[in-house]
């Protein structure tokens, strides 16, 4: 990615939050600068702070990686984002320079890094393939998970024996102590299940106690999907391993057959749980037409190992994990690339988009969250909502965490003409992720 | 979604059994036809609560899989007509969206008018931002309308709360419209063809609630002229008093109106004026006339009632009455007023009639008068941009950088919140002063200091950038150093707002 190709907006989506993007704004003066200088990717330079002695901040333009010696424990800090907006929205300020010694540490340090990663990562696949530790693992695995499923099966009917009507008086700890269970169990995605409904059961939205016996039910599939697991097709095989939160090696998927296309970043939305932020990119293939989900994980403040920018083209061999519904994927190898005009291709009609839904969902029950392009949809406004309309008159309800502003934008944007939008379907409404108005491309954020 | 289940479908059947629960009642398998009912059979041999998960699971499944999307009648609404204008730069549009997100809102009504100036619209994404915060701010109303473009239209016609800018085209519109559209379009109307505005007003009058009659009369302060007094005249006997207010107030910014003509006649069996003194009579009583013509029976607390009455006679009266009068010189007649003992009640009327006559030669003599109090805000609005900063631009030369005194900060602050922007001389004055002030003097007036700093952005040409920079950028002085730095911030932003709307043009013309 050469830096010209950067905007003042994807700068400023790099911040951690929006007071560091405020801040990063106000530092983007030359005023605030005592040198600033670039060699090829690098750029550097040192900010006048409060103290006596300037902090120095430097950025390697090809991930980015950023560095400065401020205390910030916020990543990348103000002076960071200063620095790369100026060089986006005053590049004559920078002056060409060799580096000094403070940069050439960092670069060298950064090499080391990199080399000691590569070393790392070679000696645990090793491990990885090394096939005695491997079954030994699997059957100690299956035992404790075994004996937990039972638990939880006796739990599950448990509840439909003495019936759900009094459900609504239970605490979160009803549901907590079998989910903390079932992490003991080592199958932690059935405690996210339980975690799950108990949000439905304390909330006690719209009709939830059918959704609460759907998830019910939805859980009981799933463990006696695993009581017979052998005699199932190997996809869903893995499908049922995920879900129960096993992780599978990305050495094991990234052996597997890649598919090479031209992959456009559609959406990217992080998520923070308890100072876990996942990011979630959506990815269409122009020839394949197929949907890929990058999903990649940072603690606290670290940044993201690797940067997609939204609205750009990827040109990338993708694996993808196992699946009856293959839509998580992993970047095998990723090459530069120039920016492609052509429109992507999705569904027609909502009809066409909805039938593709529950083929998926056939093959794949436990399905939350489906990638969904619609090309020619109006978005509306209805007494119950927000609504997207298509051109034979099959209406979807909006996502309720889709605010009133970015409702009414959807609306200014698309002047009563339609739309072609990009969203998760969740089976009941439908969260728009992007959208493109008259040849233009827009990322809808959370708000 | 379309589901057509009634209520003995089988998801309704197994929900009931699984609220009750199967120890209360035995469950039932529900029955029915196809691969479905072949599927829920087979679960036959197990125990019912086994059986009624997996039924659930089934079910659940089934439904969801077979869902189709619900088909709803066409939108009601036509699509947007094409706009005949561009959209601005996308740099002006970023800078757009800053203002947008709160950062230094107050420069927004400058970044409109740029975008009026050159003919260019706002992007459509923008436009729910922008009509919210001329919901929250009427006074900016009219310049997000001239910017807003047909889709700006289009979109407020889909929210009553920014009905204020559907505009409005036709007779039809004026008598459909709600009142906020209304109001911006006699305030523009007013600006443009006075008389046609008030005819307009008038076929809908007796039909309008007092509150916007009340509105919609405030209006004819544009544009005032003397065709609009027979109208006003009948508003004084309007049934809401605060309609009657305005008329009045209107009346008396007429000095060739009836009613002032009768304030003068009221006033000259009050006033003597005689051989260099002043003696004023209070008036016994407050008329049926007097208060039809504007003058309130009850004083503010703490004045008595005859004087207040007094007082507005006062502010109601031609200004050149008094010279007529009296012979005297302006000059004269103040002198003799301030020694009389009718001092405050002269002052304080005829501060009124000096904003309602725009008269800024009394506006200067008085202000010369007060030079050592703080300075009055009515009066610096009347004087002419250059009477201020001559004014102003004396006392502050006169000031020692040590200690500026209270009243040169009040109103240097009072100068900030005119709305015009100053000469680059009288700003290149302000700023050395308050430089050396800041640098020199142990400051302790900071508050003063920072309010004016609020201010001063706004008024600034943005081509004193530079010299700004260079005087305040690397100050450090407690209590100050923040306000120095949203100053130099916020004159930065319209900078980049001027440079953003100049680059587009250049490129246009290419």
């Amino acid at each position: 990615m050469t830096v010209t190709q950067w905007t003042t907006e994807q700068v400023l989506a790099l911040a951690p939050d929006a007071a560091s993007a405020k801040n990063g704004r106000g530092l983007a003066a030359p005023r605030k600068w005592v040198s600033l200088h670039y060699q090829q990717a690098i750029v550097w330079g040192e900010c006048q702070g409060s103290g006596k002695t300037p902090y120095r901040t430097q950025i390697d333009t090809a991930e980015p990686a950023f560095r400065c010696s401020c205390p910030s424990r916020k990543f990348p800090c103000k002076h960071g984002l200063g620095l790369f907006l100026l060089l986006v929205e005053q590049p004559t300020t920078l002056t060409e320079a060799e580096p000094a010694d403070w940069v050439t540490e960092w670069l060298a340090s950064r090499a080391e890094k990199q080399a000691k990663q590569a070393e790392k990562q070679a000696k645990q696949q090793e491990k990885a393939s090394d096939p005695v530790a491997q079954a030994k693992r699997a059957s100690e695995r299956q035992h404790k998970i075994t004996a937990g499923i039972q638990e939880l099966r006796l739990w599950l009917e448990d509840r439909v024996r003495q019936g759900l009507a009094t459900i609504q008086q239970e605490s979160y700890s009803f549901w907590d102590a079998p989910a903390a269970r079932m992490v003991d169990a080592q199958a932690p995605g059935l405690g996210r299940h339980l975690r799950d409904m108990a949000g439905i059961a304390l909330a006690q939205k719209g009709r939830w106690m059918d959704d609460l016996l759907t998830r019910l039910s939805q859980l009981y599939l799933l463990i006696e999907g695993f009581e017979r697991i052998e005699q199932l097709p190997a996809p869903m095989q893995a499908d049922i391993r995920t879900q129960m939160g096993w992780p599978i090696a990305q050495e094991e998927v990234l052996a597997g057959p890649a598919i090479t296309d031209l992959w456009f970043i559609a959406s990217q939305r992080i998520e923070e749980e308890e100072r876990l932020r996942s990011r979630r990119t959506w990815l269409q293939g122009k020839t394949s037409g197929q949907s890929a989900l990058l999903l990649d994980f940072a603690h606290g403040n670290q940044p993201f190992d690797q940067a997609y920018l939204l609205g750009t083209w990827l040109d990338a061999d993708l694996v993808f994990y196992p699946s009856a519904y293959p839509v998580r994927a992993l970047v095998k190898a990723r090459r530069e690339t120039t920016a492609v005009i052509e429109p992507l291709q999705g569904h027609d009609t909502i009809a066409a988009a909805i039938a593709m839904y529950s083929r998926a969902l056939a093959a794949y029950p436990w399905l939350e969250r489906c990638p969904l392009l619609l090309n020619a949809v109006l978005p509306l406004r209805h007494e119950t909502g927000w609504q997207v309309q298509d051109l034979e008159g099959s209406g979807l309800p909006l996502a309720p965490s889709l605010s009133d502003k970015q409702g009414w934008q959807l609306i200014a944007l698309s002047g009563g003409h339609p739309l072609q939008l990009f969203g998760e379907w969740n089976g009941k409404s439908f969260l728009p992720l992007s959208a493109w108005a008259e040849g233009v491309f827009y990322g809808i954020g959370n708000e | 979604m379309a589901s057509g289940t009634s209520s003995d479908s089988p998801w309704q059947a197994i929900v009931s059994a699984a609220l009750v629960g199967t120890e209360r009642q035995s469950f039932q398998l529900p029955i029915t036809t196809g691969k479905l009912g072949q599927q829920l059979e087979q679960l036959g041999d197990r125990a019912p609560e086994a059986q009624l998960l997996a039924a659930a699971a089934i079910v659940a499944l089934h439904q969801q899989v077979g869902q189709l999307p619900e088909l709803q009648s066409p939108p009601a609404l036509a699509p947007c007509p094409p706009d005949d204008r561009p959209i601005c730069s996308p740099r002006a549009a970023h800078l757009l969206r800053r203002l947008l997100q709160g950062e230094n809102l107050q420069v927004l009504p400058e970044w409109l008018a740029l975008a009026a100036q050159h003919h260019q619209r706002v992007p459509p994404i923008l436009l729910p931002a922008l009509l919210e915060v001329g919901r929250q701010q009427p006074q900016w109303r009219e310049a997000i309308v001239a910017v807003e473009g047909q889709r700006g239209r289009w979109l407020a016609a889909q929210n009553p709360a920014w009905s204020y800018a559907t505009g409005i085209d036709t007779d039809l519109d004026w008598e459909t419209a709600s009142s906020a559209a209304r109001l911006l379009w006699l305030e523009q109307l007013r600006q443009r063809d006075a008389d046609q505005a008030r005819d307009l007003l008038q076929t809908t009058w007796s039909q309008d609630a007092a509150s916007d009659r009340t509105q919609f009369l405030a209006t004819f302060r544009l544009g005032l002229r003397l065709a609009d007094e027979p109208f006003l005249e009948t508003a004084l006997d309007d049934r809401s008093k605060e309609v009657r207010r305005v008329a009045a107030d209107l009346l008396a910014r007429l000095p060739d109106s009836h009613l002032c003509q009768r304030q003068i006649e009221r006033l000259t069996s009050l006033v003597q004026m005689q051989a260099g003194s002043l003696t004023l009579t209070l008036p016994t009583d407050c008329y049926a006339e007097m208060q039809r013509d504007g003058i309130e029976l009850k004083p503010p607390s703490g004045q008595g009632e005859r004087a207040w009455w007094l007082q507005q006679m006062i502010a109601a009266t031609p200004l050149a009455w008094w010279l007529r009068s009296s012979g005297l010189s302006l000059a004269n007649l103040l002198e003799v007023a301030w020694a009389s003992d009718w001092k405050d009640t002269l002052r304080a009327g005829w501060k009124s009639a000096i904003e309602r006559q725009q008269n800024s030669d009394w506006a200067m003599a008085l202000l010369n008068r007060m030079s050592d109090t703080d300075p009055d805000q009515d009066l610096l609005s009347v004087l002419s941009i250059e009477q201020r900063e001559t004014l102003m631009g004396q006392w502050l030369q006169a000031q020692d950088s040590h200690l500026i005194q209270n009243f040169i900060w009040q109103g240097l602050i009072l100068l900030t919140q005119q709305g015009s922007t100053w000469s680059n001389e009288f700003a290149q004055l302000v700023l050395t002063k308050v430089t050396e002030h800041l640098v020199e003097g142990k400051t302790n007036q900071y508050w003063l200091v920072q309010d004016l700093l609020k201010g001063l952005p706004l008024c600034l040409n943005p081509d004193l950038l530079p010299i700004a920079n260079q005087q305040l950028s690397g100050l450090e002085i407690p209590y100050v150093t923040k306000a120095i730095q949203q100053f130099l911030g916020t004159l930065q932003l319209r900078h980049d707002i001027h440079q953003a709307f100049a680059a587009a043009s250049v490129e246009t013309t290419r």
